[in-house]
């Protein structure tokens, strides 16, 4: 990256995050807003955990499969054991991993639609297994009552992330910023170019030295993984979990929309896409508009692909 | 007695969908030897140099390298023991520079710690651009550059694996006398720094110029090997060349 590029990167990210940082500390914000942009902070981490499969070249349509896993592996832990929430957001992302690493090595042979479809399919054995085991996950009914974030202590300050909101808008903040950082890792690093060359000629790459299963494995395990803890969180601020909520395609699909918008090649594209569209929707679209909120939704993205076809996050850059 | 010979390749076969494309070849070839393969379309070049890089695996056969067996290693393990290739039709990263597609072999085409530290990538990819004559093109994207400047490209790129075999899938076709000139010198400066050569030259531009020996095959079988002037007179290679037996168009690329 070009010098000049850099320092304009560095003072646009610096400004989106003094603004998300300090705007809730003037005062005038709300409740609402706050809790919808910690919402827009968790599907953005599902949005950026989606995008390090994209960016090995492959489109996933089954991210429900590991975003359900984490929240009935968090909800049941939670339920039968009683375990803190520390050890049910990592036993959230292990079981979605360990899915995902049974699917990469399942669907290595699988490219483009094929894949898309596979994966697509791979939601459906989770989803009916909760839907079915009812002595054990209580079927379509769910699991209601888990154990809300708790309070933990910020420099000697308790903060109850369940009913304190910007205690949990900053929490969940903080996750997001993990997850782009390791997004920032899976384009700048040595992988990253691993998963560039992959992604632009896989057979190429090979020749060249560059281990194409490694790479993918370990982009689809670390997205999967990611996700499982967004589900685990997901069911903890929920309260509840069930198969029709968090197997849902919407959740599959959504990462799809927010990362093509974002800009799936800069590593803060993928989160810029998901808080701009999912703020938009909820604080604008959905109040202006109760009943054709979807409708104005459509022309957003239609508007958008057609003047950004590389995604917004493409808009701050450097015209070349 | 002979040294042991750098590439070993005994009985080597090869089915696609029950059809057999490679009937047990035998080849060896030893260090700093150039051998050509040449042959109709079809008679199975690109599917030895396949097979020998690890893009489709045997169903007979072995390949040993520098005494080692490598036969149905993955294409990265193959290229990290130091065979690298060119594609016939190039298959440059669209999206990078010519000098980024060079780095990607600089970077990954030995194992990570074998890679010396700190060493700067940029100049030795600027470096083997120049030597294939790409200076000037180190920011054009892959997608931009012409067609021959993408196979010139291809093998700046597998030079960056700084491999002791190289296998060079027709890059004269198609090329001018001046350029195939250039890439026969080429091929004899590579050669005279220690790196062996395998060719893949249908149409004969390079192979009598630089060749140390040649091997004919026809459908997947070899027909003739020894010196270019045995083999290009040999009678069942002027058959397989002029007598168009192989109505079956494609170039033996695999897809």
């Amino acid at each position: 990256m070009k010098k000049e590029g850099l320092r304009r990167h560095l003072l646009w990210t610096l400004v989106v995050l003094l603004a998300l940082g300090l705007w809730p500390l003037g005062g005038w914000h709300t409740l609402l807003v706050c809790r919808v942009l910690g919402f827009a902070f968790l599907f953005a981490m599902v949005t950026v955990a989606w995008n390090l499969v994209a960016l090995s070249g492959l489109i996933s349509l089954g991210h429900a499969a590991y975003f359900g896993l984490g929240a009935y592996a968090a909800a049941l832990l939670d339920h039968y054991s009683g375990a803190q929430v520390p050890v049910t957001l990592a036993v959230a992302g292990l079981s979605a991993a360990a899915y995902g690493a049974v699917l990469a090595v399942a669907f290595q042979r699988l490219r483009a639609a094929s894949y898309a479809l596979a994966t697509l399919a791979s939601v459906e054995i989770p989803k009916v297994i909760a839907d079915n085991w009812e002595s054990f996950t209580f079927g379509s009914l769910g699991l209601v009552g888990t154990r809300p974030l708790p309070t933990i202590s910020v420099a000697g300050f308790a903060v109850d992330l369940s009913h304190n909101i910007m205690g949990q808008y900053y929490f969940l903040m903080t996750f997001l910023a993990v997850a782009c950082a390791i997004h920032a890792l899976a384009i700048h690093s040595r992988w990253g170019w691993a998963l560039r060359a992959v992604r632009e000629d896989e057979r190429a790459a090979a020749v060249l030295g560059v281990d194409v299963f490694a790479t993918r494995f370990t982009a689809t395990v670390l997205s999967a993984a990611l996700t499982g803890v967004c589900g685990g969180l997901y069911a903890h601020l929920m309260g509840m979990t069930e198969p029709d909520l968090v197997f849902n395609l919407h959740i599959s699909a959504m990462p799809l929309v927010f990362a093509i918008l974002g800009g799936r090649f800069r590593w803060y594209g993928p989160a810029a896409g998901a808080l701009v569209l999912y703020s938009v929707d909820q604080l604008v679209l959905h109040p202006w508009l109760p009943a054709g909120h979807a409708a104005v939704y459509g022309l957003v993205i239609m508007v958008i692909l057609l003047f950004f076809p590389k995604g917004i996050g493409s808009w701050p850059a450097p015209r070349s | 007695m002979a040294r042991a010979p750098i590439l070993d390749i005994q009985g080597l076969a090869v089915k696609f969908n029950g059809r057999r494309v490679l009937k047990g070849i035998h080849l060896s070839v030893e260090q700093g030897e150039i051998v050509s393969l040449i042959g109709p379309n079809g008679a199975g070049k690109t599917t030895l140099f396949n097979a020998i890089t690890g893009l489709v695996r045997p169903s007979a056969g072995s390949v040993r390298f520098c005494g080692e067996d490598i036969t149905g290693w993955p294409a990265h393990r193959i290229c990290w023991a130091g065979i690298a290739r060119t594609f016939q039709i190039a298959r440059p990263f669209p999206e990078m520079t010519a000098e980024e597609n060079v780095r990607i072999g600089i970077w990954f085409g030995k194992r990570k710690k074998e890679l010396p530290r700190s060493r700067n990538t940029r100049e030795e990819a600027r470096r083997l651009l120049h030597l294939v004559g790409l200076e000037g093109k180190e920011e054009t994207p892959g997608r931009e550059l012409t067609l021959s400047e993408q196979r010139r490209l291809e093998v700046a790129r597998a030079l960056a694996t700084a491999p002791r075999l190289l296998l060079l899938d027709e890059i004269a076709a198609g090329l001018s006398p001046q350029a195939v000139s250039h890439a026969a010198r080429l091929v004899r400066a590579l050669r005279d720094q220690g790196t062996t050569i395998l060719l893949i030259d249908h149409f004969l531009n390079l192979t009598a110029r630089v060749s140390d020996r040649l091997l004919a095959l026809d459908q997947g079988e070899t027909i003739a090997e020894g010196s270019p002037a045995q083999v290009l007179h040999h009678p069942e290679v002027l058959s397989a060349y002029l007598g168009e037996r192989h109505p079956h168009t494609g170039s033996g690329e695999i897809p």
